[in-house]
């Protein structure tokens, strides 16, 4: 009897302290202390965020909330933006009759590229090489049910901002006290910090321009088989086509916050603004000089440098790759795919070894702010990495993986002065600086219409936003800026729900024909009238 | 080569009877062994096993006797590499003495024949050769602005100085033969073109005493009657040989591509002899043919040497192996479908290997059907895979281009240009009707000009009217645009540069017709 209750009293100890031992771990996982978290975030899906970022409750408005968030930017989102579509556009599971109508022209082209490529359904090769992209797919997600049903939104939410499972549900976003989180704690918990113009890029071009890693790379088969080229990227011209869902800082509110009125809210603003900007002061001061500045501009130019980056990354994991090496989407399209003219010579840089193929040109822009002039370098290709690439056709492939690596930590160490640029606003007279220097640096490059059309786009943010300022006058840079457009189509807006295979053709047909020489005289005259003050 | 059917059942006829006489008295002596000697009891079935045995031994000796002569396995054909009789020009231990010394007035330099020697053919050659021939400009164009742009972007010139000596050579080799500037000592650096010893072979051997001969063959000249010898000569430069590598690097610096054709370039040629073969109708069909047989062993042997990597610019891989149009197709919205099978090529994104200086071969090779013909289309086709597949081994390629060169050898080499003399413009008429078989044809600007040139060597264009319509549409469709070096056919988009896919299409189905026609003549 005696062992009988020792025992029992045993058990229950046992019991009690299971029962500890389980509170314990789900309050702490609760309260999101134990480090690591359990699992790697996970994707909710954008019905979770509607909930809330569709249309702002009158809670919200009275706190003015709406005064730097708009809250409605999943209605937005799904009406307008094309990123929404992105899956709608391609699936392939339409009836017949559905796919022949005029408006189903994609629907029908992905068809055809699955079928020439030989992908059947449930080989997972749609799944892993086509929605890694048009679905924002991370690709080790196993498609089940759930996540199924996720696909029907395209690119949500999430594919940008971060996965949000703990910035929803264990750490919430919600709170008061997030907005003083610095964004690099918000990155910790899963919200990306798309506010600065290089991480935005960083995640913009890992489907727009590729990263091998993620298996977001549209392969030359697949453009083969009828997948349309990729247009060069500019980080605002591509905010702006989306349209922005969210509020341009100048659109804020010089002093906004939660709590308007409380001072220690207050300080803790500052400390915002601090890690944000590196504004020391929490002067109105301070805030308008960030506003004023050429907040525009500067999203163009880092987001060309991200370009950069992303490009060189591209070429190093695909050099790593035995499997992958050799495939013809890492190389300049235009290198081959040009029609060979008697009286008008293949445009090439002149240093280089004829009949080799290269990779894209048009990203390779660097800001090297070394030199105190702080002007970009042409042709930011490193020596190793050029001549890898001209020692045999299509480049020598372990040669290309240690000089691109090599190249790429030297484009980081560089880079980290970037930071600068990210924690400063810029002023008028470096964008102007930067348009002259854009220029010089790439006039060789312009025969190339990928690099004419990306040098025009900066032109465009630059030139627009000095004239905004009051810098310039409109008149002739405007209608400089018009011809410009014109000769190198430069036109960007289609219709929400419309595919990019509607008036491809014509696109195309400017990379064919466009006037090199013209294009150059309104880019030296562009450049002229911005470098007068 | 068709076979002699009649000849050979002739002789199975013959041998026959002798086995029947033999059976018949094979079938006495069963009868005699049986009335004598202790036979079987069952005399049928020993009849029948004896005389089944006599014919499955005559019947073997009749098989292997066919086999040894008619179809012989590859190893016993004579498969070791014939020679020519041609060597390059280009490397010649004997000094080259230029074509100004072949131009005496009263030898070749004069203002027609037979001024001062009865015997001479011609007499006027080099006053022709220098006026119309091209081959004569070939040094001037080497010293064109254009050519110093090449040589510039290639970097063989720089400062006004030849920086790369070997590769300088590379140009020399076809537009200056007379000399190897890096290695040659003997013979100053002679500013003229291909001249007269490029094709009749280095003088030296023969000058002082080849006037003596009237016209029989002169040893040491180069012989260049035979017209499949005279291809070789030619495609030594215009496809290219070991020592002469016009690749994709060129190409790309601003050199034209290489489309030889032997009955088309022979037509135009501003000949210097009189052949008296040239009015025969049959001649450009024979030219056709030989041409083709020389492109195809000179293609392959230059890949041999570009996959060996053995000279100055050999870059593997080399690109000027694969179809120009494949790649060099501007971009477009509409899709542009690759020929042949589009799914196959789609899926690896490559281009397909370039068959203008192979492709008569292999059509030859079908129409002939013998086994090492046939041997010949399954290592062509080995080779195109090779080609095709990125990660190809050079060393492969190495091995399948030697088989091709010898069972090309085996094929059309044994007595010379035979072949070329058994063949004639109506055989050429009927292998292009086969070539109209395929769907593949006409696909793209290659095989479309190809099939086009070999339909003009037989004389299609002058056949009948509908033939001719045919050819003009065709001829039509395939000139490059102006200002292009790339063609615009085929153009599935409607386009108003004349004439699109359909009327090419249309034209195709015309010349079927009008070849069908021209056969039953």
């Amino acid at each position: 009897m005696k062992i009988l209750s020792i025992l029992n009293l045993a058990r229950s100890f046992v019991g009690l302290a299971f029962c500890g031992l389980a509170i314990f771990v789900v309050a702490s996982t609760a309260r999101g202390d134990t480090p690591g978290l359990s699992a790697s975030p996970t994707v909710i899906g954008v019905k979770e965020c509607a909930a809330c970022h569709s249309a702002p409750s009158p809670i919200y408005e009275q706190l003015e909330v709406t005064s730097f968030i708009r809250l409605t930017e999943a209605s937005e989102w799904l009406q307008n933006d094309k990123h929404a579509q992105a899956y709608e556009l391609i699936r392939l599971d339409l009836t017949e009759e559905e796919l022949n109508s005029v408006d189903r022209i994609s629907n029908q082209r992905s068809r055809d590229i699955c079928q020439k490529l030989g992908w059947s359904k449930g080989d997972g090769n749609f799944e892993k090489q086509c929605l890694t992209c048009h679905a924002g797919l991370d690709h080790r997600t196993t498609l089940d049910a759930n996540t199924s049903s996720l696909l029907r939104f395209g690119v949500q939410c999430e594919a940008c901002h971060g996965p949000g499972s703990i910035y929803t549900r264990i750490e919430n976003h919600q709170q008061t006290t997030w907005r003083e989180k610095t964004p690099l704690e918000k990155s910790e918990l899963g919200m990306l910090d798309l506010a600065s113009p290089s991480v935005a890029a960083k995640v913009c071009w890992s489907c727009h321009l590729g990263n091998i890693e993620q298996h977001r790379f549209v392969t030359h088969p697949m453009y083969a088989a009828g997948h349309p080229p990729l247009p060069p990227v500019d980080l605002q011209v591509f905010q702006d086509a989306m349209p922005p869902h969210w509020k341009e800082l100048k659109d804020k509110p010089l002093s906004s916050h939660v709590h308007a009125k409380s001072p220690t809210t207050f300080a803790k603003q500052q400390e915002y603004y601090q890690a944000r900007f590196g504004i020391v002061s929490a002067t109105d001061a301070d805030y308008q000089s960030w506003r004023d500045s050429y907040d525009r501009t500067r999203r163009s130019m880092l987001g060309s440098i991200a370009a950069n980056d992303v490009g060189i990354q591209l070429i190093h994991d695909a050099a790593e790759r035995p499997e992958l090496w050799g495939d013809f989407a890492i190389y300049d399209c235009t290198g081959c795919h040009h029609e060979l003219s008697k009286s008008k010579p293949r445009w090439r840089p002149l240093d280089r070894t004829p009949g080799r193929a290269y990779p894209a040109m048009w990203w390779s822009l660097e800001y090297d702010s070394k030199s105190s002039e702080q002007k970009p370098t042409s042709s930011t290709l490193s020596q190793e990495v050029l001549s890898a690439f001209d020692r045999v056709p299509f480049g020598d492939r372990r040669e290309l993986v240690a000089s691109s690596s090599a190249h790429a930590d030297a484009l980081r160490v560089r880079h980290q002065a970037r930071q600068s640029m990210e924690q400063k606003p810029m002023t008028e007279s470096e964008v102007r600086d930067w348009l002259v220097h854009l220029l010089e640096s790439r006039r060789e490059m312009l025969g190339d219409y990928w690099t004419a059309k990306q040098t025009a786009w900066m032109f465009q943010v630059a030139v627009r936003e000095l004239v905004d300022h009051q810098a310039i006058s409109d008149n002739p840079s405007l209608n400089k800026l018009d011809e410009l457009s014109k000769e190198l189509n430069l036109s960007f807006r289609i219709e929400p729900r419309t595919s990019v295979l509607v008036n491809l053709e014509e696109r195309l047909e400017k990379s064919r024909t466009f006037d090199e020489r013209s294009c150059l005289l309104l880019f030296e005259e562009l450049a002229k009238i911005v470098a007068t003050k | 080569m068709g076979w002699n059917w009649h000849g050979i059942g002739q002789r199975i006829y013959k041998s026959s009877y002798d086995v029947r006489k033999a059976i018949g008295k094979e079938a006495i002596i069963v009868r005699k062994l049986e009335s004598c000697c202790i036979v079987h009891r069952n005399q049928w079935l020993h009849r029948l096993w004896s005389v089944i045995g006599v014919y499955l031994v005559l019947a073997s000796s009749v098989i292997s006797y066919a086999q040894e002569t008619i179809i012989s396995p590859a190893t016993e054909l004579n498969l070791s590499q014939p020679d020519w009789g041609i060597g390059a020009i280009f490397k010649t231990a004997t000094v080259v003495r230029g074509a100004a010394s072949c131009a005496a007035s009263s030898c070749h330099g004069g203002p027609r024949p037979a001024v001062s020697t009865p015997s001479a053919l011609r007499g006027s050659e080099y006053p022709i050769w220098l006026e119309s021939d091209p081959h004569a400009a070939s040094w001037r164009t080497l010293a064109s602005e254009q050519s110093q742009q090449i040589l510039t972007k290639l970097g063989i010139i720089r400062n006004g100085a030849i920086a790369k000596p070997r590769e300088y050579d590379n140009c020399l080799a076809c537009h200056n033969t007379n000399r190897e500037l890096s290695t040659d000592k003997l013979t100053p650096l002679i500013a003229e073109g291909v001249g007269c010893e490029s094709c009749h072979g280095p003088s030296q051997p023969w000058y002082a005493w080849h006037y003596q001969l009237n016209g029989s063959l002169i040893e040491g000249m180069t012989e260049i009657k035979p017209l499949v010898q005279r291809a070789k000569l030619c495609v030594a430069c215009h496809v290219g040989s070991a020592d002469r590598d016009m690749n994709h690097d060129i190409i790309a610096a601003g050199h034209p591509a290489l489309y030889f054709d032997m009955s088309v370039y022979h037509d135009r040629y501003p000949k210097h002899w009189r052949d008296p073969m040239m009015s025969t109708p049959d001649y450009r069909a024979r030219l056709w043919l030989a041409g083709q047989v020389a492109m195809a062993d000179a293609e392959l042997e230059l890949t041999s040497a570009r996959a060996s990597k053995t000279h100055a610019v050999s870059v593997w891989p080399e690109l000027s192996l694969y179809r120009c149009t494949d790649c060099h197709v501007a971009l477009n919205g509409a899709l542009h479908l690759p020929s042949g099978d589009s799914r196959e090529i789609i899926v690896s994104g490559r281009a397909n290997p370039r068959t203008w200086n192979l492709r008569g071969i292999e059509s030859l090779a079908f129409h002939l059907e013998s086994r090492a013909a046939l041997l010949l289309i399954e290592e062509s086709k080995n080779l195109q895979e090779l080609l095709r597949d990125k990660a190809s081994d050079a060393t492969k390629i190495i091995e399948v281009t030697a088989l091709l060169r010898q069972l090309l050898a085996a094929q059309f080499y044994p007595g010379g240009d035979r072949d070329v003399v058994g063949w004639n413009r109506q055989k050429l008429r009927s292998l292009s009707r086969t070539q109209l078989a395929k769907p593949e044809v006409g696909q793209d600007w290659e095989s479309a000009a190809q099939f086009y040139v070999g339909a003009w060597a037989s004389g299609a264009q002058s056949e009948s009217k509908q033939l001719s319509e045919a050819m003009h549409t065709m001829r039509r469709a395939l000139v490059f645009p102006n200002d292009k070096q790339s063609p615009s056919f085929p153009r599935a988009a409607k386009t108003n540069h004349p004439p699109n896919l359909e009327e090419w299409r249309s034209a195709l189905k015309q010349a079927a017709v009008g070849l069908l026609e021209s056969d039953s003549q």
